[in-house]
């Protein structure tokens, strides 16, 4: 037979099919459950998670959200070619089945347990003997992990969170899980349980480079962006830092269908990356220059759309949402002005028994001429007079209309000549800006600009009557930041640019500020990353872009948004018990308990600042010291927290008299400034400052989220490494105790929950089996999309393996028991916080 | 200074405390980003419906499964309780003085638990904890709550703040827009004491997030590893590589004063001159040879290369916008600038 016959054979006779059923057989199901893919994806795709008999066996997209605007195409299809392969962990090699810790570590307690009735004793004659703890040190990463059993594990973590509380402090017990919103509930776990006994959370957001930082620079705002249906919105889209169909797979389709519905746009990329293939123009950009080319944009749109042709739109729209108009003092320094900090109106005659006058501010009235107060300023915010937090242009004391002006240029004729800085060339440069006089208080007066003519300068755009180092036109590459000057640095001709700012701007001009720029990790990842993004979102402030669909900074790389944070918070942080709360800026963290700090000198080696700067002062300084200032002036948080027990710190205190947490504050702040008790951070490398006790969780804190990895291996783990940096610091650090050893293998345990064997579960001394994203009940958002959904337990947790929230469980209940024999009573421990975004700790330093 | 805050340690009962729903939140109300509600009432009735606990004579809410946590989350949340929204705005009326609780009129009535979203995801509801609208199904986009309804940003002068006069941003000359050159490699001190050994080109070294797994998540699975090249090979221009007589799939060496790699090479005129990319994450549990430049010890993956530095002015605090957050202000861990030594693989040891 041909096998043409064949195949008309089998159709004529299905019996002889029957090789099909395999096939019938790998897709058939009992049930669907609903649930998602954990993974900092920021995807967060609703998945149907098919299961015969009790094996999950394929996954496929739920194609269900609930449609939004008509106008709107569907969120549907979501998900990418990864998250299809999940169910392939489940019953994969990669899977760790069952409790395992290192041999080395398990020899050794064994032993210590037969030789000690109290767990926490046997725990502490392993750490307190250098031999003994540096054997399980010196075989993190060199396999030898055994498996055993879950009590095991409990008793031992448990003992040495006692013995580390007791002896050390608990702030000495860290934890590490990155992105709440991936499964907020499995972050609770861990997070709860270390608040709950004093430990010390690690951030992971600003750790991975995620957080831009210009978002609250300029908003106040950790990010808060478009959901990706909104590109659709757009009208012209700039793509920069950000492979759209690479990384944001499920939803790049919103990118092609607003290009099919006539948004230009434009990709910013130095390779021919994927997303190329979307754009309208591909503009590459020479790698890590896109402020460069935001900075020339910014001029050109300043130069014409604001100066020459004044549009309206964009000059109300400064005017009132941003601080354009509010007013700068000047002061004289060497034959020329330098713009120093807002005016306050606590210093004017008319204002100064103002509530909060130093953190009230001014604008002109271009009316009359006159100083007035707006309301909506951070004094007004946290002022006991209510109701004037708002952006109504409106005076807060006499609540009469205001109309601010943005520019001082051509009315009375003053002008200053104001240095700045052109950091490219190393140079100052001076140019006139439009000045008034303002009378204060004293009868002295000072010497004022608006914002936005200090701009003006800034972006170097030549006006009349303002004489110095402006550029002569678009072509004048002497001074930044012509299109002639961006060319230096982007590579890009300046006709590009040019034509790219005209129509970026006449596009936010006809469409009320349809632009958006769709931005991340490619440019949000390097050392001035806040300069770069803050160019560019100048370019949309200046068109009136921000706060209407279609336009704004479109910033995505964590599942940074945790929708339901009020109340999870009050889970996650333990806040319904404790009120206060250890959370730790994780930069600095592994900065400094890493020994990273030890291998750079001054940060301005390598940090351009302007000539003439504070010798010794923050921008003249090693990083680790103006760390060490900014942690005594409450400015980051920094835990371990002394270089004493933080329960001992509050014993003392009570037996020198304190009896309220007043005298506890009291009694520490004295001896602080007595220095008779020191900040760990004064002393990082002491062994009294270590932290101890590491636990991670839902993430990879030893490999893909430990940038500087192997002086983590060094100085964390004691084990092998393969920098060869050698410690060049010590000449430079000042704040700091220097030792000329650093030491090595500064934590006594790392425990890693896990459903994969990864390199921070090789790298452990326990590893925990953690149930998958198939396994469990949790919680999933993201600022993607504006949908919350669910991951379920399809099937139970396999083989020995649980879920992080009931592995805390465990923990906890452990913990308890072992603790009620050393913690009989409750006792005080005192929490060192530092000042507080959304607290009336805003208004807490108006100066250095 | 920071701010001392004396707690209690009940060790005893952290146990008992995990698992039940302390009394806090019912007595303070909950809010975040600067908003405030009262939940008295849904609080209590949540004991009633819900599974409780009794601790010394008081009703908890149980969060000893995690469903049960997972409905606490929702029915105390304003993006998914329409009621606890519409006091929210309520409160923030006070604080602003002008309307907003219409924001949340018609969603009063809407309550999601965990088994509505078994069933099928829900909308977010509008919350004054976030900055977008998204009634009528209108699409979320930042700051529009603002915009339309003249809340201030939290910052200093409740306006998007162009100009930032921190005396520590005045000190680094960043109160205005700036460019400034990136960190120069020699300064940078990447690649202080490792030596150039046979042909080798320096390159900036790139990690971005990559095609064939999330982070290093799927990268080692059956499936991945198939469809990419069952390992995190380093891409690098066709030019560059040809004058380290590279051919692509080769095998490279990467160093600097950090650490090592060895990975394929992938040698594409897409990528330009002068820069690599090796997409992150590599796993060392495949594909990673030893280095014969560290003695023969097993490279690493692509924070082998890295070494964290802090920019100081990201530190400021205690100023309106410039103050402490967690996973919101501080200095932050920067990769980008990395320099590295490229070189041909002389021997492949597994
Ligand atoms: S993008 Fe969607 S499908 Fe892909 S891993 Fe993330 S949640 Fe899963």
């Amino acid at each position: 037979m041909t096998s043409t016959n064949r195949w008309i054979h089998d159709a004529v006779d299905p019996k002889t099919r029957t090789w099909e059923e395999f096939y019938r057989n790998r897709w058939q199901f009992d049930r669907v459950v609903r649930s998602t893919h954990g993974v900092n994806c920021t995807g967060s795709c609703s998945w149907n998670i098919h299961v015969k008999d009790g094996i999950v066996t394929w996954e496929m997209q739920a194609l269900d959200y609930p449609t939004l605007d008509a106008d709107i195409p569907p969120y549907e299809p979501r998900g990418c070619q990864r998250g299809i392969s999940f169910s392939w962990y489940l019953y994969s090699p990669l899977r760790v089945k069952y409790p395992y810790m290192r041999g080395a570590l398990l020899d050794l307690w064994r032993k210590a347990r037969a030789e000690h009735d109290d767990p926490v004793a046997a725990w502490r004659s392993l750490v307190s003997d250098p031999e003994k703890r540096g054997r399980w040190q010196r075989a993190r990463g060199k396999g030898g992990l055994r498996r055993v059993d879950w009590d095991t594990c409990l008793e031992l973590i448990s003992a040495s969170c006692v013995q580390t509380i007791q002896d050390r402090g608990p702030d000495r017990i860290a934890g590490f899980s990155p992105i709440p919103a991936m499964s907020m509930i499995s972050y609770a776990s861990g997070s709860r349980f270390l608040q709950l006994i004093g430990g010390t959370s690690l951030s992971f957001y600003d750790w991975y480079c995620d957080l831009p930082n210009a978002s609250p620079e300029i908003w106040g705002e950790q990010t808060d962006v478009n959901e990706s249906a909104d590109w659709f919105n757009a009208k012209f889209l700039a793509v920069m830092g950000s492979n759209l169909n690479m990384t944001r797979t499920p939803d790049c389709h919103f990118a092609a269908e607003a290009r099919h519905n006539g948004t230009k746009m434009v990709v910013f990329s130095p390779d021919f990356s994927q997303v190329v293939k979307y754009a309208d123009e591909w503009i590459p950009l020479n790698a890590g220059q896109d402020g460069a080319w935001w900075m020339a944009v910014n001029h050109v749109i300043l130069k014409e759309f604001h100066h020459e042709q004044q549009t309206a739109a964009f000059l109300d729209y400064c005017r009132v949402y941003s601080d354009s108009p509010f007013l700068v003092e000047l002061t004289a320094k060497d034959g020329a002005f330098e713009a120093g900090q807002l005016l306050r109106a606590g210093r004017l005659a008319g204002y100064a028994d103002e509530e909060n006058g130093e953190w009230k501010f001014l604008v002109c009235d271009e009316n009359d001429g006159r100083p007035k107060m707006p309301m909506g300023t951070v004094g007004h915010r946290w002022g006991d007079a209510k109701g004037k937090w708002n952006l109504l242009p409106r005076d807060g004391r006499d609540g009469s209309d205001i109309d601010a002006s943005l520019t001082f240029l051509g009315d009375v004729g003053a002008t200053a000549r104001v240095r700045l800085d052109d950091f490219a060339e190393g140079r100052s440069v001076h140019r006139d800006v439009p000045v008034r006089e303002i009378e204060l208080a004293d009868g002295s007066k000072v010497t004022v600009a608006t914002v936005y003519d200090i701009l003006m300068a800034q972006y170097a755009v030549p006006r009349d009557g303002l004489g110095g180092d402006y550029p002569a036109d678009y072509d004048d590459a002497s001074q930044s930041y012509t299109p002639a000057w961006a060319e230096r640095y982007t590579g890009i001709d300046r006709k590009t640019l040019l034509r790219f700012a005209r129509q970026w701007a006449s596009t936010a001009e006809h469409t009320g500020g349809k632009c958006t720029v769709i931005i991340g990790a490619g440019v949000n990842h390097w050392y001035h990353a806040n300069l770069m993004y803050r160019a560019a979102i100048h370019s949309m402030i200046f068109c009136g872009c921000v706060g209407t669909n279609g336009g704004g900074m479109a910033h995505y790389v964590g599942q940074e948004k945790l929708a339901p944070m009020e109340s999870w918070s009050s889970i996650a942080l333990a806040k319904d018990w404790v009120p206060a709360v250890r959370l730790q800026n994780t930069p600095s963290w592994h900065y400094i308990n890493s020994d990273q700090s030890r291998y750079e000198k001054n940060a301005r080696d390598y940090h351009t600042v302007p000539d003439g700067v504070t010798p010794g002062g923050y921008a003249d300084c090693h990083t680790i010291d103006a760390n060490v200032r900014a942690v005594r002036q409450g400015w980051l948080p920094f835990y371990p927290q002394f270089q004493k027990n933080s329960l001992d710190v509050v014993a003392e205190a009570e037996a020198a008299g304190a009896t309220d947490a007043a005298g506890v504050s009291k009694h520490v702040v004295d001896e602080l400034v007595a220095r008779k008790l020191k900040f760990a951070i004064e002393d990082p490398d002491a062994e009294e400052a270590w932290p101890r006790v590491w636990l991670i969780w839902r993430g990879n804190a030893i490999m893909s989220s430990a940038k500087g990895h192997e002086y983590f291996l060094d100085h964390y783990l004691g084990t092998h490494t393969n920098h060869i940096s050698e410690s060049l610091a010590g000449e430079a650090v000042k704040e700091v105790t220097w030792h000329e050893m650093a030491p090595q293998g500064k934590l006594d345990l790392i425990v890693d929950l896990n459903f994969r064997m990864d390199t921070s579960a090789l790298y452990s001394d326990i590893v925990l089996p953690a149930a998958t994203w198939y396994e469990k009940d949790d919680l999933n958002s993201t600022d993607m999309h504006s949908f919350i959904h669910p991951l379920s337990a399809a099937v139970p947790p396999c083989w020995e393996s649980k879920s992080d929230w009931d592995i805390f469980k465990a923990i906890a209940k452990s913990f308890s028991k072992i603790a009620a024999k050393h913690y009989p009573q409750p006792v005080n421990d005192v929490i060192a916080a530092p000042l507080l975004h959304d607290t009336p700790a805003e208004i807490a330093q108006a100066g250095l | 200074m920071p701010k001392f805050a004396v707690v209690e340690r009940d060790y005893k009962n952290v146990y008992e405390k995990y698992i039940s729903y302390g009394h806090l939140p019912r007595k303070n109300g909950l809010g975040a980003h600067g908003t405030h509600y009262d939940i008295t009432d849904v609080h209590d009735e949540l004991v009633r419906t819900n599974p409780s606990r009794t601790i010394d004579g008081a009703e908890h809410l149980s969060l000893e499964r995690a469903r049960d946590v997972a409905n606490v989350i929702l029915v105390l949340a304003t993006v998914t309780n329409g009621e606890l929204a519409w006091r929210s705005y309520k409160d923030m009326e006070e604080k602003v003085g002008l309307p907003l609780a219409d924001l949340a009129d018609g969603n009063r009535n809407v309550r999601v638990q965990f088994a509505d979203l078994q069933a099928q995801p829900r909308r977010l509801l509008n919350s004054p904890m976030w900055s977008g609208l998204t009634n009528s199904g209108r699409a979320y986009a930042p700051f529009t709550y603002n915009r339309e309804r003249m809340v201030p940003w939290r910052t200093l002068t409740g306006r998007q703040h162009l100009y930032l006069d921190h005396p520590l941003y005045l000190e680094f000359g960043e109160h205005v827009p700036t460019y400034k050159p990136g960190p120069p490699p020699a300064e940078f001190a990447d690649l202080r004491f490792s030596e150039k050994v046979g042909p080798t080109l320096e390159l900036n070294y790139l990690t971005p997030h990559g095609k064939w797994h999330i982070h290093s998540t799927y990268g080692e699975n059956e499936r991945m590893t198939t469809l990419g090249r069952g390992c995190d090979p380093l891409w690098m221009n066709e030019t560059d590589a040809e004058s380290l007589d590279i051919v692509d799939n080769d095998w490279v060496e990467v160093h600097n004063d950090n650490g090592v790699v060895v990975t394929r090479a992938v040698v594409s005129a897409r990528i330009p001159r002068g820069i690599c990319i090796q997409y992150h994450s590599p796993e060392r549990t495949y594909s990673i040879p030893k280095s014969p430049l560290r003695g023969h010890k097993r490279a690493g993956g692509h924070n082998s290369m890295t070494r964290t530095r802090l920019k100081v002015n990201l530190m400021a605090g205690g100023y309106g916008q410039f103050t402490f957050h967690f996973n919101y202000w501080g200095p932050t861990g920067c990769n980008r600038d990395t320099q590295i030594y490229v070189r041909k693989l002389p021997e492949l040891v597994w």
